[in-house]
Formats: structure tokens, C-alpha cells, sequence
């Protein structure tokens, strides 16, 4: 079920009144639980299944390490082989697919590649990482296992959150849910922001700089001039398409009475990667430092055979984007992807240009702030592109080469990426410039409102993100 | 004899073939993306008001196409509505629009008069970044523009695999949401219009379910489809409307098409002959 869906207001009015009426603390979790198995299971019923034994499996191993501490590390294991071999067989299966079907008919078994296609389901990649967590917090004795299995049920699925996160953590939301909760008029206040930009950055910016960025990016060969422009309208695509849907998330979770971490702070604004890692995807970025980064570096520091400080300071940067990549999707440009901001994040360290690092001087600022956004732009044509190949020879296409036709198209779509990002500008520079209460606030508001209005349609396309 | 479809009848039928074959003078109006409001609308206003009317009417559908009023009506569709469209046109702007509306866009409709002129005031809103760009830097008008993003987005310039997913997109439409369920649908369509239309006209319907390769092989074709056909075809039998299945035709094969719904040189001379074999006895 999509956010910006019918189905989902009905959805939503109905749990939102009935949940409130509940007034109980339990009724309410058991309410909330299984609207979140309705909502996840509402187009493919077996999804819901499969992600009701793998919570099972999860409480039970947390469980389980708590009773016995000496099978502490072989109940980790397996959590680790189940949580992984799942997302693995499901999210990789068909990118060797061919590889796969070209082996059974060389042994005679002939494979119709259409029954052996695997659909994703959606959101394993994010569910998956939340109960990682928790079982790794537990393994790790930094966090105690909830008896209740009704609880962590609820933590793994709750519904604002499961198609496509923000990945909340253990010690934030278990004790949310564990905590009597009453309808307060301030979380209306606090989710109709949210709820007004997320509806306007998906319905009125995401989607419509879709319509032409994503038939630049069907084009057989595109030229530079083309390409560059798209990707620009691709970089505010993704950042409007996915930060409305968090912003979405946020104010379900908040008319539920549930506080919800943020995922973006004006990545696009960062002068080095770490910084725009700290401001992009906020809550993937520190699962992968806190569960990745930093027990590798331990890892490192301590190993009784001696590490060069260069593979120390360089491998777990590297490693940790590596994943990223691979996490976001099977192919060669998601590990391209990553890779690249392993390596920037490399480059950027051995330079002495560390997390919080800023020049001195507007110049230095500006200059140091257009390489990097040159960074990301790069990045986001890799991560969107078909093949690497493909990203490579449009972009270093002879732009004297081009037809009137893709200077035309190249204009259109850079003019509608300006045009559409004015809005987001605009918000960033009231949010940073007038105080909170300022009336301007709700004229935006109010504008933004009457805008999604024109622009709203029967049919939405889904978020970006419901595909990782 | 009129044939009425969309680019598959273009590419799939040769009219020529069909005419000598035949020994009927055929006219073939094959509307590229068109859909079952334009064939409505086509039939309606300009083969019934034209001077010559037809004896025959083929119209060619694909699957659900023909109980899929929804189907190829706004975007860039809405410029071929609107061109066959008449000052007055209650039934597709029921069928194909007020009827698809969610109860909350009918409601919006009806009290907020913005919403009814949203398509105008999203083009304003557009017009100057989309155009003036291009006039200024280009000389290009909106034209011109227009043109570009046509002849540049043509599916020759597209990669296989997008046209490829373009194509099984807009098919797609075809199936889930109801689609299947021609008891529920047909009432909601214009088959029932387009049906009293040609018999209050004299005019012999016969419609044609052309092969694809959709569903390549009866085995593949999902249940829902085979039970939607048959109930079609009972419906038109009780109203002596004659069908024609050529679904999994096995004279027409796989190496006959150019994509997942068009036939090739090869496919277009094979299925000229079924459907000339299958029309003689019909005809005479």
C-alpha cells in the first residue's frame, strides 16, 4: 500500500481512530500489529508469512542468547545466516539468474527464465536491518531482549516503517511501544508539516520530474547534454521522492504517537562524503557505522598480527560503502556506487578532510561544496543508470555531436530541475532565516497544499526506495 | 468493410492482401495507441456520419482492452480523444473519467473549482520553464519543443529492454484491478454502446482477438483471462455479435512478431490469411 494512495488514507483513518479508541496500551499494540501485517501483506499475503516466521525466528534467537550467554555466538551465527541468506536469496537470486539457467540447460534441464524469476519483497532489505540490529544489540549485551513477542513483532513490522524504514533501532522504539500512550493535539500539529511536504515532494516534485527523467534514462545512447541534465533532475528526484516518504512515515508514526528518527538533514549541502553520509539516509548510514564501520576498525586495531595504519584508516570506509551499495541493489552500478564514496571518503581522509571539516573563507566553501555536489550528481548517474558502460560513454559523449532534438530535451529537463527544486530552496532558506512561528510558515504550507491539489491524479507511481 | 484498431492492426493486417482475398473493398483505421473511447468515438463520429457507411465492422481488441474505458484516456492520449470528440460527449466523460475518479476526487470536483481545471493550471504553471527555455536559447517553439520530445522518445531510439517494459507497462493495464471480471466491466464500457451502435446502423460487428505474445502459450495464460473470454463470447453470441479468437492461433508464431504485441512482415502476411479464411464463410 502506497502512502499517497486511497487505500492507505481509508487504511489510516480507520487504525488512527480505532487505535485511539483503545486507550490501552496492549489492545493498542495488538491493533497496530495487525494493521502492520494487513498493510505489508495487503498486495502479496505470502510477504506477510515469510516476514512472520523470520520474526519468530529473531525473538526466539534473542531469547535464546539471554537464557543460555555460552550459545551466545552460535545463536548469532545463525540469525546472521537466516536474516542474510534470506535478503541474499531474494534480492541477488535474479541478478545470477542467467548465469544459473545457462547451467541447467548446459546439463540438459531447460529453465524457463520466466518460472524462475524471484519477486523482492518489499521491504526485506529495511525489516531485515532492524531485526539485525536488535539481535546484534543483544548479542553484544548492550541491550536487554523484550519478553514480549508482541512487542518485537510490532517493533519489526510497525507499518509506517516497513516498506521502506526510516531503520529505527531497538533502544528508540521498543520502549515507545512499551510505554502507555495517549492522543496529545501536539502530534497533529508536529505531523501536518510533515504530512503537506511529503504529499508536495512526492505527488507535486518526485513525480513529475520523473515523467522525463526516466525517458532519458530508456534512451539507447543519450548525449552528454542529455544526460547530465537528467541526472541533475534524478538527483532531485530521489532526494524529494525518498525524503517524502520519510517525512510520511514520521507523520504516521507521529498521529500513532510514535517519535521517529529523520533521514535527511539538507544532504545536498555537504562539503565532504562523511558529512553527506551523516545527512543522507541518516538512519542506513549509522546502522552501517555502528554495526559495520566500527567493529571492523576494532577489529583492526586489536588483531594480534599487526595492521598498517593505512588498511585501518582505509578498509572500513571502504568496506562499510561497499555495502551500502550492494545492500541498495544487485548489479555492477550500486557497487560502483558505493565504491566511489568508499574511496572519496579514502581520499578525502588522507587529504586531512575529515567529518566535520569546513574551509575558511565563502570561496573556499563554495568551491568545496561544488566538488562535492559534482560527486554526488556522478554518483547518482551510476546508482540510475543501466550499465556502467552505458553511464560512462553518455557522459563523455561529444556534446558538439548532439541533435537539435536532446538539446532541446537537455533544456526542457534542466529548466523543470530548476523550476521544481525553487520550492525546496525556498523552504530551506524560511526554515533557516524566519523564526518558527512566523506566518510565512503556514502561507507555504497553505500554497503547497493548493498545489498538490492540481497536481494530484488518480494513479501515483511508488516510491523509489519500496524497489531496495 | 472497416477495419478499426490500433497499431497492432497496423502492422498485423494487410488490407490489400485482405481485399483480394476477400473480394471486399477493406479500409483500414488503425490509430496507433488507441483504445476502446477512441474506437467508440471513431465509430460514433466519423464512420457513422460519413456518407459511405460501412456493411462491416472488424474492430480489432487485445484481452481486456474492449471493457477497459479507462484505458489510453488522459496524458498524451488525451489530445486523440479530444480531436474525435464532439462539442458533447456525456458518455466518455462518464465512462472514462468521472467514473475512474476515487470518491475523494469526485468530491474535490464538485466543491473545489480548482480541481476541475487542474490539467489547465498545471500546464500554465509549466508552460514558461518547459518552453521559454527553448524559444529564448533555441529558437525553438512550443512546436517545436513538442516535436523534439516526440521524434526523441520514438521507440527506435528507446534500449530494447525499456521499450520492452514500456510496452508490457501500458499492457499491464490490461490485467489486475478488476479488469478480469467482464460481468462487472461490461456494464462500465462502451462494448454495450458500440454493440447497439452498429445494429441500429445495419452494420455487421465482428470482433477480433488478435495474438500476442503476451502470453505466449495457452499453458501460460493466466485462469482469469480464459474466464474472461468465455464470458465475453457468451455475451456477444446472445447478442449475435460474431468473435473471432486468434489468440493462440497456431498457424502465427513466436518468430513472427517484432515485440511482445506487433507482428513482422512475416506474422502481418500469416494472419492476413487466418483472417481472410476466417471471415470468407462469414462474409458470403
Amino acid at each position: 500500500m502506497n502512502f499517497t494512495s486511497y487505500d492507505f488514507l481509508l487504511f489510516f483513518l480507520a487504525v488512527f481512530v480505532l487505535y485511539w479508541l483503545a486507550r490501552e496500551r496492549r489492545l493498542q499494540n495488538v491493533l497496530l500489529l495487525a494493521a502492520s501485517y494487513v498493510f505489508y501483506g495487503w498486495v502479496h499475503p505470502w510477504y506477510a508469512l515469510m516476514l512472520g516466521l523470520s520474526t519468530l525466528a529473531d525473538y526466539f534467537i534473542a531469547q535464546g542468547m539471554a537464557k543460555t550467554p555460552e550459545r551466545k555466538r552460535g545463536l548469532l551465527w545463525l540469525s546472521l545466516l537466516v536474516n542474510l541468506g534470506v535478503l541474499g536469496f531474494f534480492k541477488y537470486y535474479n541478478f545470477f539468474n542467467p548465469a544459473l539457467i545457462d547451467a541447467l540447460n548446459s546439463l540438459g534441464v531447460h529453465a524457463d527464465p520466466l518460472l524462475v524469476q524471484i519477486v523482492l519483497p518489499v521491504g526485506l532489505s529495511f525489516y531485515t536491518l532492524k531485526k539485525l540490529g536488535y539481535v546484534l544489540d543483544v548479542s553484544n549485551g548492550t541491550l536487554k531482549p523484550t519478553h514480549s513477542l508482541l512487542d518485537f513483532a510490532l517493533y519489526v513490522s510497525f507499518f509506517p516503517q516497513i516498506v521502506a524504514g526510516p531503520i529505527d533501532r531497538p533502544r528508540s522504539l521498543l520502549p515507545q511501544l512499551e510505554a502507555t500512550r495517549v492522543w496529545k493535539m501536539e502530534y497533529f500539529h508536529r505531523a501536518w508539516p510533515l504530512l503537506v511536504m511529503g504529499f508536495f515532494k512526492k505527488i507535486v516534485i518526485a513525480n513529475t520530474i520523473s515523467s522525463i527523467v526516466d525517458r532519458v534514462f530508456s534512451l539507447n545512447a543519450p548525449n552528454s547534454v542529455l544526460i547530465i541534465p537528467a541526472t541533475l533532475g534524478f538527483t532531485l528526484q530521489i532526494l524529494a521522492d525518498f525524503s517524502a516518504y520519510t517525512d510520511l512515515s514520521r507523520a504516521s508514526a507521529l498521529l500513532l504517537g510514535f517519535e521517529t528518527p529523520e533521514n535527511f538533514k539538507t544532504p545536498y549541502l555537504s562539503l565532504s562524503p562523511t558529512e553527506f553520509w551523516n545527512r543522507w539516509h541518516i538512519t542506513l548510514s549509522t546502522w552501517l557505522r555502528d554495526y559495520i564501520f566500527f567493529p571492523l576498525r576494532r577489529a583492526l586495531m586489536r588483531s594480534q598480527r599487526p595492521v598498517p595504519e593505512w588498511v585501518i584508516q582505509s578498509a572500513p570506509p571502504l568496506v562499510t560503502m561497499l555495502v551500502s551499495g550492494v545492500w541498495h541493489g544487485a548489479g555492477w552500478t550500486y557497487l560502483a556506487w558505493g565504491g566511489m564514496y568508499g574511496l572519496l571518503i579514502v581520499a578525502y581522509q588522507a587529504l586531512g578532510l575529515r567529518g566535520e571539516w569546513k574551509p575558511q573563507g565563502r570561496m573556499k566553501v563554495f568551491f568545496a561544496w561544488l566538488v562535492m555536489f559534482a560527486f554526488v550528481v556522478f554518483g547518482w548517474l551510476l546508482f540510475r543508470s543501466y550499465s556502467l558502460t552505458w553511464a560512462l560513454q553518455s557522459l563523455f559523449s561529444n556534446p558538439f555531436a548532439s541533435t537539435l532534438e536532446e538539446r532541446v530535451v537537455g533544456l526542457i529537463t534542466l529548466s523543470l530541475t530548476l523550476f521544481y527544486s525553487a520550492p525546496l530552496v525556498v523552504k530551506l532558506l524560511m526554515d533557516r532565516y524566519l523564526p518558527a512561528d512566523s506566518y510565512f510558515h503556514a502561507l507555504y504550507y497553505a500554497i503547497a497544499t493548493l498545489v498538490v491539489i492540481v497536481f494530484l491524479n488518480s494513479t501515483t507511481s511508488d516510491f523509489i526506495y519500496f524497489q531496495f | 468493410m472497416v477495419l478499426l484498431g490500433d497499431s497492432t492492426l497496423r502492422l498485423g493486417v494487410d488490407a490489400d492482401q485482405l481485399s483480394s482475398a476477400l473480394g471486399h473493398e477493406t479500409y483500414k483505421v488503425a490509430i496507433p495507441g488507441s483504445a476502446s473511447a477512441i474506437w467508440y468515438l471513431a465509430l460514433k463520429n466519423i464512420i457513422l456520419e460519413s456518407s459511405y457507411r460501412p456493411a462491416t465492422l472488424v474492430l480489432f481488441f487485445r484481452d481486456t482492452l474492449l471493457t477497459r474505458p479507462d484505458d489510453r484516456v488522459t496524458g498524451r492520449y488525451f489530445a486523440l480523444v479530444d480531436e474525435l470528440a464532439g462539442r458533447h460527449e456525456p458518455l466518455v466523460t462518464q465512462l472514462s473519467y468521472v467514473q475512474q475518479m476515487s470518491p475523494i476526487e469526485k468530491i474535490m470536483d464538485q466543491y473545489f473549482p480548482m480541481y476541475g481545471d487542474k490539467s489547465m493550471l498545471k500546464d500554465k504553471l509549466e508552460y514558461a520553464p518547459r518552453y521559454e527555455p527553448s524559444v529564448r536559447l533555441l529558437n525553438c517553439n512550443q512546436e517545436c519543443a513538442d516535436a523534439a520530445v516526440n521524434t526523441l522518445f520514438e521507440t527506435a531510439n528507446l534500449r530494447p529492454e525499456s521499450a520492452h517494459q514500456t510496452l508490457i507497462n501500458a499492457e499491464i493495464g490490461l490485467y489486475g484491478s478488476g479488469a478480469e471480471d467482464f460481468a462487472h466491466q461490461v456494464d462500465r464500457s462502451y462494448l454495450p454502446e458500440i454493440v447497439r451502435l452498429c445494429q441500429e446502423n445495419s452494420i455487421r460487428l465482428i470482433l477480433v482477438h488478435t495474438p500476442t505474445q503476451v502470453y505466449p502459450t495457452r499453458n501460460s495464460e493466466p485462469e482469469f483471462i480464459r474466464r474472461y473470454l468465455a464470458d465475453l463470447q457468451s455475451w456477444l453470441e446472445a447478442r449475435d455479435v460474431t468473435y473471432l479468437d486468434f489468440y493462440h492461433d497456431p498457424r502465427i508464431t513466436s518468430d513472427m512478431y517484432l515485440d511482445a504485441v506487433h507482428m513482422n512482415e512475416r506474422g502481418r502476411v500469416v494472419f492476413t490469411e487466418a483472417l481472410s479464411e476466417a471471415l470468407r464463410p462469414i462474409l458470403k
